[in-house]
């Protein structure tokens, strides 16, 4: 159903401008611009709610939008694709994408903010879509109150500050839990990723509820020869040494020095010369709460880092990861409030009681500043630690 | 008795997407520079390098079957494989050194720019809006497009840093906006809408739809037919949690608009993650050009360009200066509806360290 462009003002001044037109590329689709000049227009979207739907052999995975303008479209089902981690996508995995949009939906490919890519296609043609999809190894999953997609960065393939492979476990978690991102069973969605530095260039911490995230335990390592190639090419050693934000780096005209009780193991140096390189005692952080919604008590908000270091040298560590996340999760299945996002969960619930529930160790790095009152500790209403809501 | 099989679920194995070469040199990386805007090199332990070529999508990364072949196409003409950023971009990674230039007059001459890496913009992160969710407050695909359109017209495209956009289209922020240099979000400014009538019939969960207020705006309204509720206004802060839990009955109020914060950070580097803060609470955001908007966001990034010291975000610059003169700087003169109401203690001062 194409309209006329004169029907379509707003979209036509859209098609406008210097910059890729998302518009251009809708109308190469056989989406209802329709139905987006008809939000433009209004000020309100033309889709309304619908939902996630279960279908056989789709459990999650599936919504439907409804329509405000069913003359226009009547509903617009569509599929959210699980993202292989770190965003890597072969030219063959996006020409078949590409077949599947057009041979089954209105061809049209969003790669969504969360990580997933999203498809829009008849109910009809839900099942045999996901069934090609599952031929090239992709799968559907990501919607309703259930985990969501794993995600990373793009790790050590392709980058020097990975300290540990982010989508490896980003992986492994996805397949280790790929029930939990199909069936929807959790009080809230959990949003879930891993991130190979501090760098956290996916910004894991404020988008995900649990994350991994990369993390160095001994010092930067300086290569002082290499520190005077640099500067031959014009390295600016004054800027490097005022930018630490710990001002733990000195500079003697000669040699630079690194204050390894004062650094904070922030990343900035190593970012900004490469004759500094993150330590190689190596390790993933593990930090829950994080979100950009402003719904619940506590609005958008930076996860909580409840454990600061914990080693993972190669793949067998993962497992034990996994075993704090499978923890983690089932203490929140039973103790979060419908709806809770983890963030809130956490502050209502309380860091320390979930330390003690997990069996974790209260390690002093997670301590902004011990605190500030003399109120005992909460408790359980059933008197144990960990047990029962408050 | 035979075995039932049930339909096992696949986490896509990201090692499909890789090419051997970028297995074997995993953890082999040991720098990288941005060699021209849009270009990456990383170099590895032996010397070998790998060239990545940036590409600005569309907003919200809606692909049309045509642009997702051409993509394809391109890595199989110039580079070994393709990611997605998480900002919506798109990486071709493993380009081959002495094709970049016809890479990159390709891309060009097919509409898309390459770009978005150091100190510039980088490609603006955004929900989908009008395209297709039924949230939204404001439409961030096309504040997105016309932001990039006067980004890209900028003469200056060198930056003290990276400046990073994120629009998002309802306070859920799924777009971002907390996390960005420069954050849009949409807001409403009047209280959601109760319709009794609806609300009865679609028979939601009002025990959830009151408890789920995180300001308790909400009351149980018996009436004769059934219970329904009623929202008090003053309480409300529009966060359009009663929305989602009950949109047979409560829709969001009619009067829309963007809130615009700045100084958000993602990263561990420096400060450290820093939530972006709201300098101006509601500014009118009125398709298809936005103009109010877009001269806030050209002001805001003119001022930076012109006080910043080089890499300086436009969060350490207000620190530095104090947000007062910040503030003043960009031009915000309502600093009253820049105190936080909600969380009452976060943003008034308790100490006597004045800028003036």
């Amino acid at each position: 159903m194409k309209a006329e462009w004169q029907e379509l003002p707003l979209c036509r001044q859209l098609m406008q401008g210097l910059y890729p037109s998302h518009v251009a590329e809708l109308s190469q689709t056989r989406y209802p611009l329709q139905m987006y000049e008809e939000g433009l227009k209004k000020g309100v979207s033309a889709y309304d709610y619908g939902g996630y739907i279960s279908i056989p052999e789709i459990p999650s995975g599936a919504g439907v939008r409804t329509s405000r303008r069913p003359d226009i479209l009547p509903e617009s089902p569509y599929l959210r694709v699980l993202g292989p981690a770190g965003g890597w996508l072969s030219a063959d995995t996006l020409e078949r994408l590409a077949d599947c949009a057009e041979k089954y939906g209105n061809g049209l490919i969003h790669l969504a903010n969360g990580g997933t890519i999203e498809l829009y296609a008849a109910r009809e043609k839900l099942v045999p879509l996901v069934r090609e999809l599952n031929s090239f190894g992709l799968d559907v999953g990501s919607t309703g109150d259930d985990l969501r997609c794993l995600t990373s960065c793009c790790g050590p393939a392709r980058c020097d500050l990975a300290l540990v492979d982010a989508p490896a476990l980003a992986t492994y978690l996805g397949q280790r839990f790929i029930d939990d991102q199909q069936y929807p069973g959790f009080p809230q969605k959990c949003k879930s990723a891993v991130a190979g530095c501090p760098n956290d260039c996916i910004r894991a911490m404020m988008q995900k509820d649990h994350s991994f995230i990369g993390v160095f335990r001994d010092l930067p390592v300086i290569n002082n020869e290499e520190f005077k190639s640099w500067l031959a090419e014009g390295g600016d050693p004054e800027r490097l040494v005022n930018g630490c934000p710990e001002k733990a780096l000195k500079w003697d005209g000669h040699e630079l020095f690194l204050d390894g009780d004062t650094c904070v193991r922030c990343m900035f140096c190593i970012n900004n010369c490469p004759a500094i390189r993150p330590g190689r005692e190596r390790g993933v952080a593990w930090v829950v709460g994080g979100k950009y919604g402003h719904r619940g008590p506590q609005g958008p908000m930076v996860g909580y880092v409840l454990v600061p270091f914990i080693p993972l040298t190669g793949e067998e560590g993962f497992v034990y990861l996994g075993d704090i996340f499978a923890a983690f999760l089932e203490l929140w299945s039973e103790h979060g409030r419908r709806k809770e996002r983890i963030g809130d969960f956490v502050a209502r619930f309380g860091p320390r009681r979930i330390l003690r529930a997990l069996g974790l160790k209260a390690e002093p790095q997670i301590l902004l500043w011990p605190k500030n009152n003399a109120f005992a500790n909460k408790q359980g209403r059933r008197g144990g630690e960990g047990n029962g809501g408050n | 008795m035979a075995e039932i099989e049930l339909p096992a679920g696949i986490m896509p194995d990201y090692r499909q997407q890789l090419p051997k070469f970028l297995k074997d040199y995993a953890g082999r990386w040991i720098g990288h520079a941005e060699v021209r805007p849009g270009v990456l090199k990383h170099w590895a332990d032996d010397g070998q390098t790998c060239y990545t070529v940036r590409i600005l999508l569309p907003p919200n990364g809606l692909l049309s079957a045509a642009t997702v072949r051409r993509l394809a196409g391109w890595i199989r003409k110039y580079a070994l494989t393709g990611r997605r950023t998480c900002r919506q971009s798109f990486e071709l990674v493993g380009v081959a050194p002495d094709k970049i230039e016809e890479l990159i007059a390709e891309v060009k001459a097919s509409g898309l720019v390459v770009g978005g890496t150091g100190a510039t913009w980088h490609q603006i992160k955004c929900c989908t809006s009008f395209v297709h969710c039924q949230n939204a407050a404001i439409d961030a695909p096309s504040i997105a497009k016309v932001l990039s359109d006067m980004l890209l017209a900028l003469e200056e495209q060198k930056f003290p840093a990276p400046l990073k956009i994120s629009v998002g289209g309802c306070p859920n922020q799924c777009g971002g906006g907390t996390d960005a240099d420069i954050g849009i979000t949409g807001v409403f400014r009047d209280p959601p809408q109760v319709d009794e009538e609806k609300l009865l019939a679609a028979n939601e969960d009002i025990g959830l739809l009151i408890s789920w207020c995180p300001t308790a705006a909400i009351r149980p309204k018996p009436l004769p037919e059934g219970m329904a509720v009623e929202i008090n206004p003053a309480r409300c802060v529009r966060c359009s949690s009663c929305a989602q839990v009950a949109p047979g009955g409560v829709s969001m109020g009619r009067e829309r608009g963007a809130a615009l914060s700045v100084g958000g950070q993602g990263g561990n580097s420096r400060g450290g993650p820093q939530m972006g803060a709201v300098i101006f609470p509601f500014l009118p955001a009125e398709p298809p050009d936005y103009a109010l908007l877009k001269e806030r966001v050209h002001s805001i990034i003119a001022y930076w360009l012109h006080e910043a010291r080089p890499g300086e975000k436009i969060g350490s610059l207000a620190k530095r200066l104090g947000w007062g003169r910040f503030l003043a700087g960009v031009g915000v003169e309502d600093i009253e509806s820049l105190i936080d109401d909600y969380y009452p203690a976060r943003t008034v001062r308790r100490n006597l360290h004045f800028k003036f």
